[in-house]
């Protein structure tokens, strides 16, 4: 009997990796209907079944006279199905009814009758909801207006086992699994995973994930126009596939993340996710500056130290962009910015090798532009370490053919782990063509130059909305903004901007 | 942001004139600025519209609408114009001299026109993300040679005496005007509470800021030495730590300094282009603001010289105050007069 391999009294500690629990029932006391019907109802309305992915109504029932029906309701991988099975339906579909006689079946004698050690009762719908949430199964009784809660907890082993490995889960490539993942960390009957159908030449399963009340309507329209009429494999696979804002548009429509935890941290911000089957990430609309800027780890740490973090990262970002001009620009045009010692050190770098510095600064951009294509095109993908040592090793290389100064090649270095040291690849993407926008800004005039191309970019992204959304808007780059991500805004939607136009 | 077009010639002004009280005289403008951004406002806010040409149609119809628009474009366009010059001429000339001034100012105007294009969210959004490097960036300099100054350069502390310190707050009111122009959008915010906040809080934040600079450079440079520094901030920013690396580190804070006027100019141009539609009905500012940039770029030769800048700039400053200050009070009276004779034929 599988429940007794198992083992009906085992118990789990998926809660200890639970970022929230925040159940939505205000604390008020709803008293569970008395009708099976009723209870459904309400539990239906609380955790948005049927259209919700991951949460099982499973109709029971006991061959009395008359029959009498009952229903658990479990949210598979927050709860065992294993133990659901062993600890639930098995017992009440193979009770005894002879030695109950002609008693009507209560919740007294299914207490009395049901074989694991974690039973509790729950009388009062926020806590059989609370207890589902917590890996339970609640199990209902027609006619009676309480709930029996099984404790049927999954510890998860996946997702222990990658934390223990990486101190972080990862998306896998089953979309219930990531649905599950992001339900250990927002338990909360808010999260809805909603399946969508995509156009297509296979049908693809997707779903797209929020917290209701949360998630602005409009924005889930769109999302939801957006995915109908775009929405292929090809666009799962890449993320990136449409423009923004017409051909022009440089920001990527989605920006896509393997990590569970900030996809938790942006849903419970109002933002939506879209998960497919086949895809070890996760898909987030709008694209906004924080939500590309935001690491999970910000959740974790303290407040200046988190908000010191997200400023490191938008500082790695312009040096990414601008240090290959800036270099040009004080080479060519501002030498006496530098020291006199630091001006000769470079200029001695530079002594065997064939071409002006803009042209050799434009040389290594080439080449960093080719490893990330290379790495990104090979049928098995280099991941960001190996292509930072297989960068450094042809900067080096190159440096030692005499081909470019070893100065240019180490700023150069610095530039490529400068890309790689913020989350969110779009921005890559994004920044990629303005370095040589910038680089020309520098040939020609300068700093000047850079200045006015830098000015160029920011207002780009200062126009760039996303849904409606706006890129650097409020809720885009204003570090309160992010606080209040992580510090769960109660309320509704995106923050609004109060100052923005209407 | 408000203040970074004025912030070498006033100072070079206030050095040059050997004025011990001028720091003070800063506070108290940006005190005063932020009363009359409130009592403008104010009045404002209690009339039809609650923002200037609203008011102005409301109280002289469509004519006097175009004329107030006219008015206020007329004065952003020739401010803007001085200060694309200025920056020129100060910023790329002395600090980067590699770069044609003709370059320089063609750049800044195509700047200038993206972002007025763009619109008043993004221009928003730029400066807000931009406001905290400038800051910075003033502070470094200003507090990095706090141990160059000899406080005695600040005695007597009220400058040549109340009276002179008093006029010369409110003449220097007339670097905030550009700040009460943006309150032509004020209708159109989605929180007009908060644009009010915001201009009070600008006003006294701005002074603080402008007050603490001009301390530090009284207190850096005396009268006879500074009648030999051109550009005073600029040999402050020398003058700090970071000036042992970078040899010419106001080359760096010419760059913000850039991009503070550029975000300046972008929002005035912008308010001036919303004024012309609006006051003509056009369906988008954007059509107002090529022409206008075309009109800045002119004025931006005009003068033959930096002096001749400076000088015109000087001598239109009080007008501009007017513009800012009289226009929406002398609107608001006539809409209250109005409002008066209503209730009394009713």
């Amino acid at each position: 009997m599988p429940g007794a391999r198992i083992g009906c009294s085992r118990t789990g500690h998926a809660l200890g990796a639970t970022l929230y629990t925040m159940p939505r029932l205000g604390g008020q006391s709803i008293k569970l209907r008395s009708s099976l019907t009723g209870i459904q109802a309400q539990m239906a309305d609380i955790l948005h079944w049927p259209e919700n992915i991951g949460v099982e109504f499973r109709p029971l029932s006991l061959p009395t006279q008359p029959v009498t029906e009952l229903l658990a309701v479990f949210l598979p991988g927050l709860a065992d199905e294993a133990l659901v099975r062993a600890c639930v339906i098995e017992p009440v579909v193979n009770l005894d009814i002879g030695t109950i006689g002609n008693q009507r079946v209560t919740t007294d004698i299914l207490l009395r009758r049901l074989p694991a050690p974690g039973l509790s009762e729950a009388d009062d719908l926020s806590l059989a909801v609370k207890g589902v949430l917590e890996g339970a199964t609640a199990l209902f009784l027609d006619g009676a207006r309480s709930a029996i809660l099984v404790r049927t907890v999954d510890p998860g082993p996946s997702d222990r086992v990658r934390a223990a490995l990486t101190q972080q889960a990862r998306f896998e490539t089953g979309m219930l699994e990531n649905v599950i993942l992001l339900r250990r960390r927002l338990r909360d009957p808010a999260l809805v995973a909603r399946r969508i159908a995509l156009p297509g030449r296979r049908a693809s399963a997707a779903a797209i994930v929020y917290m209701e009340g949360r998630a602005s309507r409009d924005l889930l329209k769109q999302v939801e126009a957006f995915l109908q009429a775009h929405a292929g494999e090809e666009t799962f696979r890449r993320g990136f596939a449409a423009g923004l804002r017409g051909k022009w548009g440089l920001l990527p429509v989605l920006t896509s993340t393997q990590w569970p935890d900030k996809v938790a941290v942006l849903l419970d911000a109002g933002y939506v996710a879209i998960l497919a089957d086949g895809v070890s990430q996760a898909f987030v609309a709008p694209v906004t500056a924080n939500a590309i800027l935001y690491s999970p780890q910000d959740v974790t740490l303290m407040r200046p130290i988190a908000k010191s973090l997200r400023l490191f990262r938008a500082a790695l970002a312009v040096t990414a962009v601008t240090a290959g001009a800036s270099i040009v620009a004080l080479m060519n045009y501002h030498q006496e910015m530098m020291p006199t010692p630091f001006l000769f050190a470079m200029a001695a770098t530079r002594e065997q090798a064939p071409f002006p510095i803009a042209l050799e600064v434009l040389l290594l951009e080439v080449i960093q532009e080719l490893i990330r294509e290379a790495a990104f095109e090979w049928p098995l993908r280099l991941s960001p370490g190996h292509v930072l040592v297989a960068g450094q090793l042809l900067l080096l290389l190159l440096a030692q053919a005499g081909l470019v100064g070893t100065g240019p090649a180490a700023i150069s270095t610095v530039i490529m782990f400068s890309t790689y040291g913020f989350f969110g690849v779009e921005l890559i993407y994004l920044l990629r063509p303005w370095r040589f926008l910038l680089l020309v800004g520098a040939v020609v005039f300068g700093f000047f130059g850079i200045a006015a191309v830098f000015f160029g970019l920011a207002l780009h992204l200062m126009t760039a909305e996303s849904f409606g959304v706006p890129f650097f808007g409020e809720s885009g780059l204003s570090f309160a903004a992010a606080d209040r991500m992580s510090a769960r805004r109660k309320g509704g939607e995106l923050p609004a901007d109060p100052t923005e136009i209407r | 942001m408000l203040l970074a077009q004025s912030f070498h010639p006033v100072m070079l002004g206030a050095v040059l004139a050997g004025q011990t009280g001028a720091w003070l005289a800063a506070l108290l403008s940006g005190v005063l600025a932020s009363a009359a951004f409130w009592a403008v406002t104010a009045s404002l806010r209690t009339l039809p519209g609650g923002d200037l040409m609203s008011l102005a149609r409301f109280t002289l119809g469509r004519p006097g609408a175009i004329g107030t628009s006219l008015l206020v474009a007329g004065v952003l366009v020739y401010h803007s114009g001085f200060v694309v010059r200025q920056t020129a001429e100060m910023a790329v000339s002395a600090v980067y001299p590699l770069t044609p001034q003709t370059f320089a100012v063609v750049a800044l105007l195509a700047c200038v026109l993206g972002g007025a294009y763009a619109g008043m969210n993004a221009l928003v959004r730029l400066c807000r993300a931009f406001f905290p490097f400038l800051l910075l960036a003033i502070l470094f300099i200003v507090l990095g040679v706090f141990g160059w100054g000899e406080v005695r350069n600040l005695l007597p502390l009220w400058g040549p005496g109340p009276g002179p310190l008093l006029v010369r707050s409110v003449m220097l009111l007339a670097l905030y005007t550009p700040g009460l122009f943006l309150l032509m959008t004020a209708g159109q915010v989605q929180d007009p509470e908060g644009l009010w906040r915001a201009a009070a809080m600008a006003g006294i934040g701005s002074g603080t800021v402008y007050a603490l600079a001009l301390a530090m450079l009284i207190m850096t440079y005396t009268y006879p030495l500074a009648n030999s520094v051109a550009f005073p901030l600029h040999e402050m920013a020398r003058l700090i730590l970071g000036g042992r690396f970078f040899q010419r580190v106001e080359g760096l804070w010419v760059l913000i300094w850039v991009w503070a006027t550029v975000c300046h100019v972008g929002v005035v141009l912008h308010v001036a282009a919303a004024a012309i539609a609006d006051a003509f009905e056009m369906d988008t500012h954007r059509i107002a603001v090529p022409p206008l940039t075309a009109m800045v770029l002119t004025l931006a030769y005009f003068p033959v010289d930096q002096a001749q800048a400076v000088d015109w700039h000087t001598a239109a400053a009080p007008f501009g105050l007017l513009a800012g200050f009289a226009v929406p009070l002398l609107l608001s009276l006539i809409a209250m007069w109005q409002r008066r004779r209503k209730k009394r034929a009713a």
